[in-house]
C-alpha cells in the first residue's frame, strides 16, 4: 500500500508526505502502520490554524504528527501502557487532572496524552501546562508551543477550555514531580487553582490514576539550591540523572497503568475561600487516591 | 400517539463560533433495564417527533437510544426552510453533538457493551456512516435509503453497514446504494444491501402518509433490529 492513500488534514502535510515516502521505503512496515494510524487519527482532530499553519497558542499539528511516532512507539512498546477508562472523557471542555512523578522528564504527562490520542474516541489532542521556567528553555519553548502546551496561566487555560479542548494539569505541580523514591504514590499538596478553573468555566474533572511514573526515575534527592543557580523550581538527583548526562532521562522500562475515572461535576463560586474550595479538591484527591489503588492492584510487579 | 417512555435531555456542552451551547437531545432507555446503545440520527427535517418515536421504539425492543439534535432546535417538513440547509455533517458543532450521544450511551448504566449503533433514515443514515467514519465508538450502521455520499467524503471506516433501499426509490435507487456499498467497501466497511421490494423512498416515515407503506416498514424495521442484534 501507497502512503499516499491515508487522508492527512493539512495539504503541507500532504506534501511532506510525498517527500517522505521515498524515506518510507527505509523503514519497516508495522513502523509504517503506527504512522499510517497516527495519520488517520490524527485527520480526525477538528483544528483551528491560521494561515500559518498553527493554532492561537503555536500549536502545529504537522509537527505534532512527526513527535508522536516515537511517543507512541514508547507508549506501545517501552512503557507498555495499559490504559483503562478513556471513554470516560466527556467530549467538549475538560480538565484531566493526575497525580504526578517522575523526576526527570514527564512520561505521565505524555503517556495520558497519547492514551487519549490512541485510544480515545474520536482521538483528541491533549492541551499541557507547563511551569513558566519550561517556556525559558531555549528551542524547548518553542517545541514546547508546537506539540500543543502553553503556560499554565489562568488566561490561557480559559481560552482553551472556551475553545473546547482538554487541558492536562497535575495540581501537585513539581511538589510530586520531583519526590525522593521513598515517597511514592504518597500525593503531595495540591494546588487549588485548577478548582477555581472548573468553577468558572464550568468544565467537567476527569481525575486520573497514574501508575508506573513513580518508579521510572527514582529519585534519591533533590538539591533545590542547584536549581535556584538556574531558574528551575528543583534539582532532581536519580540513580542516573545527572549522571549519564542526557540518557538520564530515559525512564527504567516500567510498565504504566493509567486509569480514568467517572467525570466530577463542580458548582460554586470560584472565588470562595481556599478552605472551601479545598473541600471540592480533596474529592477529587481521594478519586485519584482510589484510581491508583486500582492500579497498583491491576499491576504485578513494576514490570508487568 | 401513544405516551412517550423517553424524556428530552441535555448531552453536554458544545463551543461553537458564538460561545458555547448545550448539545440537546432525546433518550429512551429500555424498559427491561439494561441494552445495547443505539444512535438515532435525524435527516434534514430535524428532531421531530418521529425521530422520538423510532427512539420510544428502540426502547421497547431492548435498546438504549439517543438522539442528539443537530439542527440545534429547528425542525420542519421542508429542510431548506427549517434548518437553512440539510445539516452540514463535516460541521464541528455536528460533530461534537455526535460525539456528546455517544458518550452518554457509553457512560449511562443501562448500556451494555463498548460499541455503539447508528441508525438513521434517508439524510440521517448518511450522517449515521459519516458518524462511524468520525467516531470509532460506532460498530454498526443501519442506514435507510440514504445514498447521498461522494468518495470524496468518505474517510476510512471499520465497521458493519446495513443499508436498506426500497425497489422503487426514485431518489436513492439500488443502483445507487449499491455503488455507495462499493466505495464504503474500500474504504474498510462491512456493506450488506437490502432491497425493500415494492417500496418508494421514505417507506418508513409513518409522518408522510405519501410515502409510509406499512408492510415494507415493518419488514425494514424487524431487519434493522436483526441486525443491530446481531452485529452489536
Amino acid at each position: 500500500m501507497s502512503a499516499g492513500n491515508v487522508p492527512v488534514p493539512v495539504s503541507r502535510s500532504r506534501k511532506r508526505r510525498a517527500d517522505g515516502s521515498r524515506l518510507g521505503n527505509l523503514i519497516s512496515s508495522p513502523l509504517r502502520g503506527l504512522i499510517e494510524e497516527i495519520d488517520e487519527r490524527t485527520s480526525r482532530i477538528p483544528t483551528r490554524l491560521n494561515e500559518y499553519g498553527y493554532d492561537p497558542f503555536g500549536f502545529d499539528p504537522s509537527v505534532a504528527r512527526i513527535s508522536m511516532v516515537p511517543m507512541a512507539l514508547v507508549y506501545r512498546y517501552y512503557l507498555r501502557v495499559a490504559a483503562r477508562g478513556v471513554e470516560r472523557i466527556p467530549p467538549g471542555r475538560v480538565l484531566l487532572i493526575a497525580n504526578h512523578a517522575g523526576n526527570t522528564f514527564a512520561w505521565d504527562g505524555a503517556m495520558v496524552a497519547n492514551a487519549v490520542f490512541l485510544e480515545g474516541e474520536p482521538p483528541r489532542m491533549v492541551r499541557g501546562m507547563g511551569e513558566y521556567f519550561l517556556s525559558t528553555i531555549p528551542f524547548f519553548n518553542v517545541m514546547m508551543q508546537r506539540l500543543g502546551s502553553v503556560v499554565g496561566t489562568p488566561e490561557n487555560c480559559v481560552q482553551l477550555l472556551e475553545n473546547g479542548e482538554a487541558i492536562m494539569a497535575f495540581p501537585e505541580g513539581q511538589r510530586g514531580f520531583v519526590k525522593t523514591f521513598d515517597q511514592r504514590y504518597q500525593l503531595q499538596r495540591f494546588g487549588l487553582g485548577f478548582m477555581r478553573l472548573a468553577l468558572e468555566t464550568q468544565t467537567p474533572i476527569v481525575p486520573i490514576g497514574i501508575v508506573g511514573a513513580e518508579e521510572q526515575s527514582p529519585g534519591l534527592l533533590n538539591l533545590r539550591s542547584v536549581g535556584r543557580l538556574i531558574g528551575s523550581p528543583a534539582f532532581p538527583i536519580t540513580l542516573t540523572f545527572p549522571l549519564l548526562g542526557p540518557a538520564g532521562f530515559i525512564p527504567l522500562p516500567v510498565k504504566f497503568h493509567i486509569h480514568f475515572g467517572k467525570p466530577l461535576y463542580f458548582e460554586g463560586d470560584p472565588s470562595e475561600d481556599d478552605a472551601q474550595i479545598e473541600k471540592k479538591v480533596d474529592v477529587v484527591k481521594d478519586a485519584i487516591r482510589a484510581l491508583i489503588d486500582e492500579g497498583l492492584a491491576d499491576r504485578k510487579s513494576w514490570f508487568t | 400517539m401513544i405516551g412517550r417512555s423517553g424524556t428530552d435531555v441535555v448531552l453536554g456542552d458544545a463551543t461553537h463560533g458564538d460561545g458555547s451551547r448545550s448539545i440537546a437531545g432525546y433518550r429512551a432507555l429500555p424498559a427491561s433495564g439494561r441494552g445495547r446503545g443505539v444512535l438515532v440520527l435525524h435527516g434534514a427535517a430535524g428532531l421531530t417527533e418521529g425521530v422520538r418515536d423510532t427512539c420510544d421504539r428502540l426502547a421497547r425492543e431492548g435498546f438504549a437510544a439517543v438522539a442528539p439534535d443537530l439542527a440545534r432546535g429547528r425542525t420542519g417538513p421542508d429542510p431548506v426552510e427549517a434548518t437553512g440547509r440539510a445539516v452540514d455533517a463535516a460541521a464541528e458543532c455536528v460533530l461534537a453533538a455526535i460525539d456528546a450521544a455517544v458518550h452518554e450511551l457509553l457512560c449511562n448504566d443501562a448500556t451494555e457493551g463498548a460499541q455503539v449503533g447508528a441508525l438513521g433514515f434517508g439524510d440521517g443514515g448518511v450522517l449515521a456512516l459519516r458518524a462511524a467514519m468520525h467516531n470509532r465508538r460506532i460498530g454498526a450502521v443501519v442506514d435507510f435509503y440514504g445514498a447521498d455520499l461522494e468518495a470524496a467524503d468518505i474517510s476510512p471506516l471499520d465497521v458493519e453497514v446495513l443499508a436498506v433501499v426500497g425497489e422503487k426509490d426514485e431518489l436513492a435507487s439500488e443502483a445507487r446504494m449499491r455503488g455507495l456499498a462499493t466505495r464504503l467497501e474500500s474504504a474498510g466497511a462491512r456493506v450488506h444491501v437490502r432491497v425493500q421490494p415494492g417500496a418508494g423512498h421514505g417507506f418508513m416515515d409513518e409522518e408522510r402518509a405519501d410515502r409510509f407503506d406499512a408492510v415494507a416498514a415493518a419488514e425494514g424495521w424487524n431487519a434493522a433490529l436483526a441486525y443491530l442484534r446481531s452485529e452489536l
